[in-house]
Order: structure tokens, then C-alpha cells, then sequence
């Protein structure tokens, strides 16, 4: 944690998503806009001092659209990636650590779940869903994401299977849930927490681009990629429509990144 | 066009970008000039006997098939027999199922005859026309993509890539005269900004505009340079259709104090750009059954209100929604995806409807999910949609009270013993004026009892390059006389 803080790699991605996070949690204190109250007297204005980013095409505050899209795109990063983590890391500390058939069952399904191209798989799986809820789209994401950190925690154990504090306290007579919980998987952390940040910027660009499609959050509720949806139709006529939910998820997209980045070099010193 | 081509076998073609393809292969006994009059295409005169039973048409001698076989009066007679074979999954049967018999009376002249006088017959007969020599033993149902087909039209086709372009050549033997423009390629792009893309690189010569581009993007130098724009009245109109079976809008006072609820100018303004006329019923301005005399309800909150209290919904419980016997009023509003305006329209509605105390939820669902699982199975509160109306005024199809099967168009369940009535009397009324009024009072009751929220009646806008010479835009669009148009020699694009 110390190296962590020191790492100038890993304090910019903090800052940034520290940030996007922070005025998108207290959205309410720096916008006196409601994201869905419809104004058609003030439709599609540029930026002013009125509304800072601009108003779409109903007259609603493109300012607070984005941070209320924002809560959006946020939770849903983060909830599938809580997902995804939690069934990758169970299932692979139990293939890593039983090993023999029960890792051949857990590692075969893994390669047939990776074989899906993900996003057409997660495509066909919204679709099904009738009626596609936030909710719906976090289980989705992360039913669909969990195989690589499955398989970094598995490769992680195979290896500390092998070391000796493990074996010492295995033969100390500790249980073998209480030498998986306390002294293996803190020790795989890492590599996963790398990859679980690395993902919930994938899954951040999922959303969008499910919302962008129109099969992810339904209007009139925003998230940055049905507010791009709708810039598309005004392209050329609104450019803050386009511009502005464009930054916000390049630099969320960039933060997880460059927080990954960080903890993986730290990782190595 | 926005949608990909599903066939191009006339008789099947619900869809309007297969229609409009067939259109410039195929041709009807009958066709509407510039003034939307009807005048003989296949057919050179038809004469209207018994009091309107009997249709007889003369054909036009000595046109070929694109496949230089000759056309006859056993085509027509092959045509009817597909239309009303019940194998045949075609949408345009019913009006041919009124006819009681059809002969050839001679090579060359079709008689008709129906068991009432049915007004809407001259009209149908613009359907188009398929060959029998080469349709004779072939199972439609089974054919849904002709690959080559052949008609009479001024354009044959040349190549087909399905979902991408359909490419139409010149028919050199065409009966009036082969057109002077060599090549028509339809290319098929769903997105409208990647369309206008396409426009302002002039990689398409005519297309379709949204309303923002029509009134803001085609104000660039660039635009306007290369392309004119037009405005045109359409046939169509948009509504909010309810679910008459659903208790929440079995009362007329409260479809009547939705009515009032939504400000249908604010919508005319603001999603079409104006580029919109407010709906007062089932009839578009375009009509000549439109009557001036019908004026929209104008928007007021109180008149809502006042009606939602009479229809006893009030809000006892603070919450901003109302209840009738502990009931919420609340209900889902399902759109297709796909259409950006028809999206937004519905979040005003719902913004406005919040207004008088009623919750809406949106639903968006992709057009062959909504049309089987929503709309066929009945399976909605309220729908918005569209309707594109032919040319005559015939509302049978979509308001008389035993049209409520599944694909049937009747699918709010609309029942007024009155208006099934007039609707009968209207289709066996020759009189013009006649006619006007019966369908004046069907428009004046619908409206009274509001199956629909009728919203907005849009212009249909689009552009086409400059280039093109001999355009004369008239009440029937542009395109009807597209065998006359030409390019100069220093301006033409594309040599074959």
C-alpha cells in the first residue's frame, strides 16, 4: 500500500476517478437540476452560465444528465465487477487448490465460456431480457466477465499451493477453508485487483455501448451512452450533446486504466 | 431508405422500402398521377357499369414482360387468384375478397364484378401486377425472395445484396418510353446520420431527412450547394393507441382527459421542429376525406383534471399519483426502437402526463419482437405508433369492430356499433361528396371517442441533388414522373 501511494501512475487514475466519483455521488450539491425534468422552452442550447454544459433535445441540463448518467455507469462498473470477482475468485481457488478433476470441470468450463466472443454473447443475453433493467445489465456484465479473474487466482494458487508457509500450515492441522481464505487468497490478490479495475472499465464501456445501442438503461433515466445515442441524431447541430459524455467516459476509461497500471507496477518493485 | 428490402414480389410487399422498389419494376391496371387522380397505367380505360357491381378495364396492347413474353388479361386474373388464395401470406387480400367474379371477356379487356358496389375498388386495382407464365407453379408462400423478378416497369433489376443496395436497370422496351436515367441504385443505410453523412458527401442522390436536419444541418453552404430540399404533406399520422380491454382506459372520459393532458402543439414544436401538422383524427390533410370542420382538443389541465375527477381518480393519498378503488394510475407506454422522435414523444407524454397525476413507464422493444409479441398478442397498455394511409379514405381495416384478430389491424380493440355503420356505408358510397360526409361524421365520432390520442400528422421531408432536371414536385411527391427526369451531359456522375 505504501509503494501504491507512491506511484505516480496509480495517484493520477485515483485522482481522476476519485473525482468523476465524487461529483457524480454528490451530483444533487453541484447541480439544482433535475436529470429528467423536461423544459421544451429551452431545448438544445449551447453551453452557458444557465447550463453549463448545454441542454439536449427536451431542454434538460446536459450537466446533470451526465452526473446523474454517471451514478449510472459507475455502479454498473462496479457491480459487475463485484460479480465477476466474486465468482472468478471462488471458482478459481477451488480448481487452483483441489486441483485433479474438479480443476479439469472448472478449467474446461472456463474455456467454453471464454469461446463466446463476449460482447455478442452479452448482446443475445440483454436481448432475451425483455425488458432490460440496470439491474438485469450489472447480472449480465458480470455472469459474463468472471473467467480471467478465475483463471489468475487458479494460476495463483496452483503456485502458492507449492510454498512452504501454505504446506506449514496445512500440516499445523488448520482447516483447509480457513488456509484458503486467510492465507491464500490475500496472497493472489493482487494480480486480481489489477484485473478487476482493468474490467470495470471494459464493463463502463459495455453499458455505454448497450445504452448507446438502445439496449441498455431505458429513457427517460440517462447514462452516458443513451445521452450519445441521442447526440447522434444531432450531430452537427449540438456538439456538446457528443463532446461532453464522450470525455466522461474516455477519462473514467482512462482512470481504471491508469489505476490497473499502477498497482501492477507496484506489484513488481 | 432506412429499412432493408424483404421481397420483391409486389403482392407480398408490406414494408414501404419493398414497395417502393417494386414500384419502379412493377406496374397496376391503374396508377395515381401528380394530382393523386387515378389514371390507367396497364389498363387504357375502364368503364364503372351496375351501379358500381361491374369494373370493366381495357388493357394496354402490346406490353411485354421484361422477359419479352406479352402481358394479358390472364395476368390480372392470375394476380386476384393469388391475392385472395389463402396460402398466400399477402396483407392487401381484403379488398379483393369483396370481388364475386373476374373474367377475361377477350385477350385484352378483364371484367370484375362484386356483390356490392365496393368504393375502394377502382383503388385497389393499383395493385401491381405479377406474370403468370413464370409465377403459374410456383408457391408464393414458400417464395419469399424472388431473385429476378420481372414485371412491366420502367426499371429492371439487375443485382440484389440483401440488407446493402438493390440496383435497377432501364428497361429499354418500356411501354410509354425507356426512361432517360440509365441506373437507379437503392442503397439500404439505417442510421440517419450516417445518412446525412453519406448526403453531404453526395454519395446518395436522394434521401429522406429528420426534421433537425431539414430545418438546421441542410442550412450549410455545403448542403445547399449540391441538394434541394423538400416538404412534403404525408399520409401518415402518429398516435398513442390504447389497449381498450385494460380497465384503466375503458372509460372514454379519461381517454378524452389524456387528450387534454398533452400539449400536441409543444410536441409539433419541439420534436418535429415544426415540421408537423397537429392530428385532428384518423384523416392527414393529404385526404380528400380531411375535414377543416374537425378541430383538435385543445390542450388544458384543468378540462383533464376536471374529467379524471368525474371519471372518479383522484390522488387521496398525496403521492402525486392518482387511485380510483386503491388502483394507482399507472401505465406503460411500448414504442419500437429504432425511431429516435417516437422515443421522445413518448418521454414528453410522460412528463406531461405526470402533470395531471398519471405515472407512465417506456418501453422500447425491436420492431419484430413488438409487432408479434406486443401488438398481436395484445400485450400493452398503450402503444405509439404510426399509420400510412393509402389514398382512399377505407378505415375499415383498422377501426371496424371485427378487425381484432391477431395481425389484424384493429389491435386497440376499437367498438362503436355507429362508426361500423357509416364504415360499411362508406365503402359502398360512389358519390364523392357522399362519401365525404360519412367519413367527416367516422372521423368526428373516433375522435369523440379517442381510441387513439391522434398526436401529429409529419411532413415527410427529404433532399435530392441538384443535378436532376425535368423534377416537378406536385401533391403526390415527386417521383411520379422519374421516367422524365434527366442529367446534363457535364454533370452526369456515372457512365455505363
Amino acid at each position: 500500500m505504501k509503494h501504491l501511494f507512491r506511484n505516480p501512475i496509480f495517484l493520477s487514475g485515483f485522482f481522476i476517478i476519485f473525482f468523476i466519483a465524487f461529483v457524480c455521488v454528490f451530483a444533487p450539491f453541484i447541480t439544482s437540476y433535475n436529470p429528467n425534468a423536461i423544459n421544451l422552452k429551452e431545448a438544445l442550447l449551447s453551453p452557458s452560465s444557465r447550463h453549463l454544459l448545454g441542454t439536449d433535445t427536451l431542454g434538460r441540463d446536459l450537466l446533470a444528465r451526465l452526473l446523474y448518467g454517471g451514478r449510472v455507469s459507475l455502479a454498473v462498473g462496479f457491480v459487475a465487477v463485484g460479480i465477476s470477482v466474486l465468482i472468478g475468485v471462488a471458482l478459481g481457488s477451488i480448481a487452483g487448490f483441489y486441483g485433479g478433476v474438479i480443476d479439469e470441470i472448472i478449467s474446461r468450463f472456463i474455456d467454453i465460456m471464454l469461446c463466446f466472443p463476449s460482447f455478442f454473447l452479452i448482446l443475445s443475453l440483454v436481448a432475451l431480457a425483455r425488458h432490460p433493467s440496470l439491474y438485469i445489465i450489472m447480472a449480465i456484465i458480470g455472469f459474463t466477465s468472471w473467467m480471467s479473474p478465475a483463471r489468475l487466482i487458479r494460476a495463483e494458487i496452483l503456485s502458492l499451493r507449492q510454498r512452504n508457509f501454505v504446506i506449514a500450515a496445512l500440516s499445523c492441522g488448520l482447516s483447509q477453508r480457513r488456509v484458503i481464505m486467510r492465507h491464500i487468497i490475500p496472497n493472489a490478490w493482487g494480480p486480481v485487483m489489477v484485473n478487476a479495475t482493468l474490467s470495470m472499465a471494459v464493463a463502463v464501456l459495455i453499458e455505454s455501448s448497450l445504452s448507446f445501442l438502445g439496449l441498455g438503461v431505458q429513457p427517460p433515466q440517462a447514462s452516458w451512452g443513451n445521452i450519445l445515442l441521442e447526440a447522434k441524431e444531432c450531430l452537427g447541430v449540438g456538439w456538446w450533446m457528443s463532446v461532453f459524455p464522450g470525455l466522461a467516459i474516455f477519462f473514467t476509461v482512462l482512470g481504471l486504466n491508469l489505476i490497473g497500471e499502477g498497482i501492477r507496477e507496484s506489484l513488481h518493485k | 431508405m432506412g429499412a432493408g428490402v424483404r421481397t420483391l414480389i409486389p403482392i407480398l410487399a408490406s414494408d414501404s422500402a419493398s414497395a417502393e422498389v417494386c414500384s419502379f419494376i412493377f406496374n397496376g391496371l391503374l396508377k395515381y398521377d401528380k394530382d393523386l387522380k387515378l389514371k390507367g397505367d396497364l389498363a387504357e380505360s375502364w368503364e364503372i357499369k351496375d351501379g358500381g357491381r361491374t369494373l370493366i378495364f381495357h388493357l394496354r396492347r402490346r406490353v411485354k414482360w421484361q422477359d419479352g413474353v406479352e402481358f394479358s388479361a390472364q395476368d390480372v386474373i392470375f394476380t386476384y387468384q393469388k391475392l385472395v388464395d389463402p396460402r398466400v401470406p399477402t396483407p392487401y387480400s381484403g379488398d379483393f375478397k369483396r370481388i364475386s367474379a373476374i373474367k377475361a371477356l377477350d385477350k385484352y379487356t378483364v371484367e370484375v364484378k362484386y356483390t356490392h358496389p365496393f368504393a375502394p375498388a377502382l383503388a385497389s386495382w393499383t395493385m401491381s401486377i405479377i406474370p403468370k407464365h413464370l409465377l403459374e407453379d410456383k408457391d408464393l408462400s414458400k417464395l419469399r425472395f424472388w431473385e429476378n423478378p420481372i414485371g412491366t416497369g420502367p426499371y429492371e433489376l439487375v443485382r440484389w445484396k440483401h440488407q446493402q443496395l438493390i440496383e435497377l436497370r432501364a428497361n429499354k422496351n418500356y411501354f410509354e418510353y425507356p426512361p432517360f436515367i440509365e441506373r437507379v441504385i437503392f442503397r439500404i443505410i439505417p442510421d440517419s446520420a450516417t445518412l446525412f453523412l453519406e448526403v453531404l458527401s453526395q454519395a446518395v442522390d436522394n434521401a429522406s431527412l429528420t426534421p433537425l436536419q431539414y430545418v438546421v444541418n441542410a442550412k450549410s453552404a455545403l448542403f445547399r450547394k449540391n441538394f434541394l430540399k423538400f416538404r412534403l404533406p404525408s399520409h401518415s399520422f402518429i398516435y398513442l393507441g390504447y389497449n381498450l380491454e385494460n380497465p384503466l382506459f375503458s372509460d372514454k372520459k379519461v381517454r378524452r382527459a389524456l387528450n387534454f393532458a398533452v400539449d400536441k402543439k409543444e410536441i409539433v414544436k419541439s420534436i418535429y421542429h415544426s415540421q408537423a401538422l397537429v392530428s385532428n383524427g384518423p384523416f392527414t390533410p393529404q385526404s380528400w376525406a380531411y375535414s377543416e370542420s374537425l378541430k383538435p382538443a385543445s390542450y388544458s389541465l384543468e378540462k383533464a383534471r376536471r374529467l379524471l375527477e368525474e371519471a372518479g381518480w383522484q390522488d387521496r393519498d398525496g403521492d402525486g399519483i392518482l387511485e380510483k378503488e386503491g388502483k394507482k394510475f399507472r401505465f406503460t407506454i411500448t414504442t419500437n426502437q429504432g425511431s429516435f422522435l417516437r422515443q421522445k414523444i413518448a418521454e414528453i407524454i410522460q412528463h406531461q402526463l405526470k402533470k395531471v397525476g398519471i405515472g407512465v413507464d417506456i418501453k422500447v422493444v425491436e420492431w419484430s419482437v413488438f409487432i408479434e409479441r406486443v401488438i398481436n398478442q395484445r400485450n400493452f397498455d398503450a402503444v405509439l405508433l404510426g399509420w400510412s394511409l393509402s389514398f382512399d379514405p377505407d378505415l375499415y381495416d383498422i377501426f371496424y369492430s371485427k378487425k381484432t384478430a391477431p395481425g389484424e389491424f384493429n389491435f386497440v380493440g376499437y367498438n362503436n356499433p355507429e362508426v361500423d355503420k357509416l364504415l360499411l356505408a362508406g365503402r359502398r358510397t360512389f358519390d364523392r361528396e357522399k362519401r365525404k360526409a360519412i367519413y367527416t361524421q367516422v372521423a368526428r365520432l373516433i375522435y369523440e371517442d379517442q381510441p387513439y390520442m391522434f398526436i401529429a400528422v409529419p411532413y415527410s421531408l427529404s433532399c435530392l441533388h441538384r443535378r436532376f432536371r425535368g423534377v416537378k414536385p406536385a401533391r403526390s411527391g415527386y417521383f411520379y414522373n422519374f421516367i422524365d427526369w434527366w442529367v446534363e451531359k457535364q454533370e452526369r456522375k456515372y457512365m455505363f
